[in-house]
Order: structure tokens, then C-alpha cells, then sequence
């Protein structure tokens, strides 16, 4: 397939994800070349972010959920017949239902790999998502945690370019990894950095 | 070319800006009360006829010395001054403000005198900074020789020289003839299609004398007031020459502008060339600077707005030194949507669109992120996209319809020619102190800041004869041994991007 190949890959860069260097495969990998795609640069691998991310994702949507069916269905009970009020609770069942699942395949989603000059992530469900961020374009790392996150102990780190499209995070870290990443990203942000 | 060298006037002792504070003129003070007057009345004087135009006058007079109460002291501690490299901003009346910007981030100096202040010989200084919307800095209703000085004081600072040197010298790049700004304007599929509605509309009105089509005739006349008349009073009299300030445009009718973009600041171009203008040969080029945010994108962002193609081509080659955007081996996609993309150490180039074919070129060295984008039914057709991420602006650059693999190995090309492009001491920032932007054909070599010189690089100095530049570049030539030229020698069947023009169904 490769007849127009513009690109010579310039580093042997792994092509392929499931090999390593150092000869570990890992078996969660799969071979299709959409996977591979997403694959961690040469000599990492993605760490995956904590599992209290897919319980911060779960809460969310359990509570809103709850809200919608709690107060819709015994309203529309009130208002008009019981199918309607059933339906409008099975309905937020199924959008609970399927919340949870996606909360979990969402964190699973996740993965950083800081590379020697550039930080790598992979996220999204739907829309899978790889993108790199060479350290000497980060202008500002900030942690941010709301009440929810620091109740189950979580942080973001936010990195941003001059791009400002690229909103770029680093969500579910434990705090104190989040705060040692945002000190090692802003390190390498000022020793990379090379103006605007 | 019908230009003269325009008189360079040498700075005298008592002009010097690099000292001192100064405020605005103080015509701006009857100016701002004559202009909230006026509104008062046009807005609330048909109010206040109703009881009588005593109270007209009266409120109007209350109005006037109201706002002069306000309008004097904020004139008054408005100042502003250069304190070394630092520009130092006082402003605000009931909240003070004070603003010190270190020159050395500037990221475009425009000088612009809008009609009325033409009138009385005053001109705007704006300042943009990289911090987006709300960071420029504007000094409004100077007098225009102070502006100007300010302007070269600004620019020399930012450049890291002494605040007194006289103004770069600078080379003729290209003069818009108008006929050529009034044709290519008119030669374009919306414009002359409105045109003919507009005429047809009009016939019909005027033989079945139906009102009617008043409703479709002043849309229209709008539109073609915004992207017909506008452009066209905007870049009247354009004029672009090159410095080792980097780019200097001047243009307008009614509204001067002078802008500055020094070497370094773009991020990213992209010439755009639509069906017709195809066929006249010529281009539009548009560039991301970082400072032109939010509204100001779209009055600066312009840098060429009708030029030949090989002189468009010629801007981005002075724009990006030491690389050839024609020179990056370009492939095409597989996809309905047709583009093709290509990078090389130096270059990420990209062109797409079936009807206005878009060329968008942005220097690795200046990609803020890349990503690879992979959408909901990308599994389905196993296509996906590389987006790259630049300030915001005009390009909006990206690789679409791509394999995966193909997608990931682009990608990992882009990473590392960035990784290797970036060089920590080849910032941007005072740009004179720097020896690779004045580099002479006898002086050709690695300059004490660039200890790495890349292999290939006696070429032409990037600002000297600029203005033959374009003949001795622009036509057919043989292959040069590009600096390193991983990605040269294979070149597939997409071709290059100088005959893309040729190639079908672009």
C-alpha cells in the first residue's frame, strides 16, 4: 500500500505497537494498523491514568441521571399516565446504564508517555485522539482540581500552547503525581524553551 | 518597477523618542467630547424635544462639559514612554492602570491613520503582543511623526539594538497595481455572480417597475459593500518592501495602514488561489501571527492580497529562509476530498480544495502540537487526519483522509524534523543581535549564535536583493541539492508544489 510514502520515517520509530526494543509485547495491544496508529512512541508506554477517573465520570453522570429520573418520572406520573413516567425512568436507566460503561472504556482510553522532547497523549472514545506536545511550546502547566476530583484524591494537569485550540490535559492523576508531572513539564518547558 | 526610494529622514537630537514621556494629542480631547455630544443627541435629543429644545441645548451643554471632565484627566495621565527595552503604558482614570511590555516579545508594530485622523495629521501606534485579544497595546491620535519614530524606536528595541538607530533599510518587494487589485477582485465566481444578479434585478425593477426586488437588491449591494468595495479600499495603493525588520506593508485608502511583521513572527501562511484567479495567475497570501488575535485576524492577516503566484511564493520563501516551499515532495490522498501533504526538515506543506485551491505551509519548527485525529467512523474507512496546531489565525492546518499507518508515520516525521528544527538558541527575539538574518555573501558561515550550520546553506543571504529575487527563483530550474534532502530524492507521483497548478483535478 505504501507505494507514496512521503515521509521516510526518520527515527526507527516503531511502526508497529506491539513489539518493543526491549522485547516485551504487550498483549493488550492489538495488531490492526487503527491501533497501531495510536501506538506509544519508541521505548515508552502509556501510563494510564487512575481508575478513580471512570468513578468521577460514573458520579457525575449517576447524579444527573438521578435528578432527571427522580424528579421527571414522578412528575410525569403526577401529570399524566404511568407509561410515560416509566419509560422517562427506564430512559435514564439506559443513559445511566450506558454513562457507566463509557466511563470505564473512557478511562481505559487514556494514556500519557513523556517523551525526551515531547509529551504524548492518547484519549477518546468516539473520537480517538493522539496528540503531541513538544515541551519547548508549553507556555503554562497549571493542576486544577474541583471538589468532586479532590474527594476522590484526583487532579488535572492543563498544558497549554500558543495554539489555542489545542486545549490540552492530562485528567485522573493522583494529586501528588499531578503536582511532581506539572513541576517536570514546567522544568522541561523553561530548559526546551525557544520563544514563541 | 515606478518606485523611488522614499526620503529617509535622519533622526534629529530633540526627535529623540528613546527618553521622555509623552501623551497623545490633544485634539483627542475635543474629539471624544464632540463625538459623545453627538451621539447623546442623536440618541436621546429626540427624547428631550418633546419637552422643549431648551432642554436639548441644556443637556447637551451638560453633556459636553461632562465628558471634558472626564476626557482631560484621562488625557492628562495617559502616557506612555520607552524605559530601555520596555515600553511603559500609564492609562485609566478611576481605575490606574500601568502596563511595562518588554519590546523584545513584540510581535507587530502597525502604524494606522484612519481617515479623520489623516484629516488633522495623527496617527495610531498599535503594539501586538503574543497574549491574544486584549494584550495589544494602542496609542491612539499621535502625531504622526512622533508615531512614526515610535514605531522605528519600538522596532529597534525589539530587535535588540539601541533605541536611537535610524530605520532599516529596505527593499522593494512588490507594488498592487490598482487595475490588477480592481480585476482580480471583480474575477471572482460570488462577486460576478452578484453582479449579474444584481443587474438583472435591477432591469426587472425597472421594466415591471416592481418594488419588490428592493428586498433582494440591498442584501446583495451589502454583500458586495463587504467583499467587493471593502477589500478593494482596504488595499488600494499597496505597497510591500522587505527590511531586516522583516516585512513592511503599507496600504489603504481611506485608512493608511503601515504594519510591521519582524522575521520570525509568522507562524504560518497560506496562499490561497481561487477558480478564477487561477486562470489570471495570481494569489492570495494569508499568515497566522500570534499577535493579530480575535478581531484584528481579520484586517491584518492579509499579508498579499492579489499578487502573481511565483511572487506569493516568493513572500513565503522570504518569510521562512533556508527553505523551498516547492521543493517538499507533496502526496496526494486517497479520499473524496482531495489534498496533498508533504514535509520536509524545514516545511509542512499542505494543499486542498477542488474549486479554491488552498496551499497552507507552516515551518516545523513553529508547530505548537500535533495530533492525529481519528473520528467516529475512521474504524469504518480507516482514514484519519493529522492536525497541526499553530496560533490562531487564517491556516487552519491538517492532513486529512490519511491510513493509519501512513497517518502515524506523518506524524512521527512531523515530531521529529520539529525536534530537530527547534534549536533553543535560535529564538526569535531581537533579531539584529543575531547573525543569520544579515548574513552577507562574503560573511557566509555559521554565525557565533548558530553553532550547528546545517549543510547547504550558501545560499542566497535572505534580505539582500530581494527585489530580483523572484526571476532567478522563479523559473524553471534544475534540481538544487537541498540542505539534507531526506525526503527529496523520492519524490512520488504527487509532484512538486510549484506545478501543482498543472496537476488535474486540483
Amino acid at each position: 500500500m505504501e507505494t507514496s510514502d512521503p515521509t521516510p520515517p526518520p527515527s526507527p520509530a516503531p511502526q508497529d505497537g506491539r513489539e518493543q526494543p526491549d522485547g516485551r509485547t504487550r498483549p493488550d495491544e492489538p495488531s490492526r494498523p487503527f491501533d497501531a496508529a495510536f501506538a506509544p512512541p519508541a521505548n515508552t508506554s502509556w501510563s494510564r491514568v487512575s481508575p478513580a477517573l471512570a468513578w468521577y465520570r460514573r458520579i457525575v453522570v449517576g447524579a444527573l441521571c438521578l435528578t432527571a429520573g427522580g424528579v421527571g418520572a414522578p412528575l410525569l406520573f403526577v401529570w399524566t399516565s404511568w407509561p410515560l413516567a416509566a419509560a422517562w425512568a427506564g430512559l435514564a436507566l439506559l443513559l445511566f446504564v450506558a454513562g457507566w460503561v463509557l466511563a470505564g472504556l473512557f478511562r481505559r482510553s487514556w494514556g500519557y508517555a513523556e517523551g525526551p522532547e515531547e509529551l504524548y497523549l492518547a484519549y477518546g472514545v468516539f473520537v480517538r485522539q493522539l496528540v503531541v506536545i513538544p515541551y519547548g511550546r508549553m507556555q503554562v502547566v497549571d493542576v486544577t482540581a474541583d471538589l468532586l476530583e479532590q474527594a476522590l484524591g484526583i487532579a488535572t494537569v492543563r498544558v497549554r500552547t500558543a495554539a489555542s485550540t489545542a486545549d490540552t490535559r492530562v485528567v485522573g492523576l493522583p494529586l501528588a503525581e499531578a503536582v511532581q508531572m506539572r513541576d517536570r513539564l514546567a522544568a522541561r518547558s523553561e530548559s526546551f524553551s525557544t520563544g514563541l | 518597477m515606478g518606485w523611488r526610494p522614499p526620503s529617509v529622514s535622519r533622526p534629529r537630537p530633540e526627535d529623540d523618542v528613546t527618553t521622555g514621556v509623552y501623551r497623545s494629542h490633544w485634539m483627542i480631547i475635543p474629539l471624544q467630547v464632540i463625538a459623545v455630544t453627538l451621539v447623546f443627541v442623536a440618541l436621546i435629543g429626540p427624547i428631550l424635544n418633546t419637552f422643549g429644545a431648551g432642554w436639548v441645548v441644556m443637556m447637551a451643554v451638560a453633556v459636553v462639559f461632562g465628558s471634558l471632565a472626564y476626557a482631560l484627566p484621562a488625557w492628562w495621565y495617559g502616557t506612555f514612554g520607552l524605559r530601555e527595552d520596555h515600553l511603559v503604558v500609564h492609562g485609566g482614570l478611576a481605575m490606574r492602570s500601568s502596563r511595562e511590555v518588554p519590546l523584545s516579545r513584540l510581535q507587530a508594530v502597525d502604524v494606522v491613520r484612519p481617515l479623520l485622523m489623516q484629516v488633522f495629521g495623527m496617527a495610531e501606534l498599535h503594539i501586538e503582543m503574543a497574549g491574544g485579544d486584549g494584550s495589544d497595546i494602542r496609542l491612539r491620535c499621535l502625531p504622526r511623526n512622533l508615531a512614526e519614530r515610535m514605531r522605528v524606536a519600538v522596532l529597534a528595541h525589539a530587535a535588540g539594538l539601541p533605541g536611537r538607530s535610524p530605520e532599516a533599510p529596505e527593499w522593494p518587494f512588490y507594488r498592487l497595481p490598482f487595475l490588477l487589485l480592481l480585476g482580480a477582485l471583480t474575477f471572482r465566481v460570488p462577486v460576478l455572480l452578484s453582479f449579474i444578479l444584481l443587474l438583472m434585478l435591477a432591469t426587472a425593477g425597472a421594466v415591471f417597475s416592481e418594488y419588490g426586488v428592493i428586498g433582494a437588491v440591498l442584501p446583495l449591494t451589502l454583500g458586495l459593500l463587504r467583499y467587493f468595495w471593502g477589500p478593494l479600499a482596504r488595499y488600494t495603493d499597496y505597497y510591500a518592501s522587505l527590511s531586516s525588520d522583516g516585512l513592511r506593508l503599507r496600504y489603504g485608502m481611506f485608512q493608511r495602514r503601515m504594519q510591521t511583521v519582524p522575521p520570525g513572527r509568522v507562524q504560518a501562511v497560506r496562499v490561497v488561489e481561487p477558480l478564477l484567479w487561477r486562470a489570471l495567475g495570481v494569489a492570495r497570501v494569508e499568515a497566522n501571527v500570534a499577535g493579530y488575535a480575535g478581531a484584528r485576524q481579520g484586517e491584518s492577516a492579509t499579508l498579499l492580497p492579489v499578487a502573481p503566484r511565483r511572487r506569493a511564493f516568493a513572500l513565503v520563501n522570504e518569510l521562512f529562509p533556508e527553505s523551498e516551499a516547492a521543493y517538499v515532495p507533496l502526496v496526494p490522498n486517497q479520499s473524496p476530498v482531495p489534498s496533498m501533504v508533504g514535509v520536509d526538515e524545514r516545511l509542512f506543506v499542505s494543499t486542498r480544495g477542488l474549486f479554491c485551491l488552498v496551499t497552507e505551509i507552516v515551518p516545523v519548527e513553529r508547530v505548537q502540537a500535533v495530533r492525529l485525529v481519528a473520528g467516529p467512523l475512521a474504524r469504518l474507512t480507516g482514514r484519519m487526519a493529522v492536525d497541526v496546531d499553530t496560533p490562531p489565525g487564517p491556516v487552519r492546518a491538517k492532513a486529512s483522509g490519511r491510513e493509519a499507518g501512513e497517518a502515524r508515520r506523518f506524524l512521527d516525521a512531523l515530531v521529529e524534523y520539529g525536534r530537530r528544527a527547534r534549536v533553543p538558541s535560535a529564538g526569535t527575539e531581537r533579531w539584529a543581535t543575531r547573525s543569520t538574518l544579515t548574513r552577507r555573501p562574503g560573511t557566509a558561515g555559521p554565525g557565533p549564535d548558530r553553532p550547528e550550520s546545517r549543510p547547504g546553506e550558501s545560499r542566497r543571504p535572505r534580505f539582500a536583493e530581494a527585489g530580483a529575487g523572484d526571476r532567478e527563483r522563479g523559473g524553471p530550474e534544475p534540481e538544487k541539492p537541498e540542505s539534507g534532502g531526506t525526503g527529496v530524492s523520492d519524490a512520488p507521483a504527487g509532484g512538486r508544489a510549484k506545478d501543482r497548478g498543472d496537476t488535474p483535478g486540483c
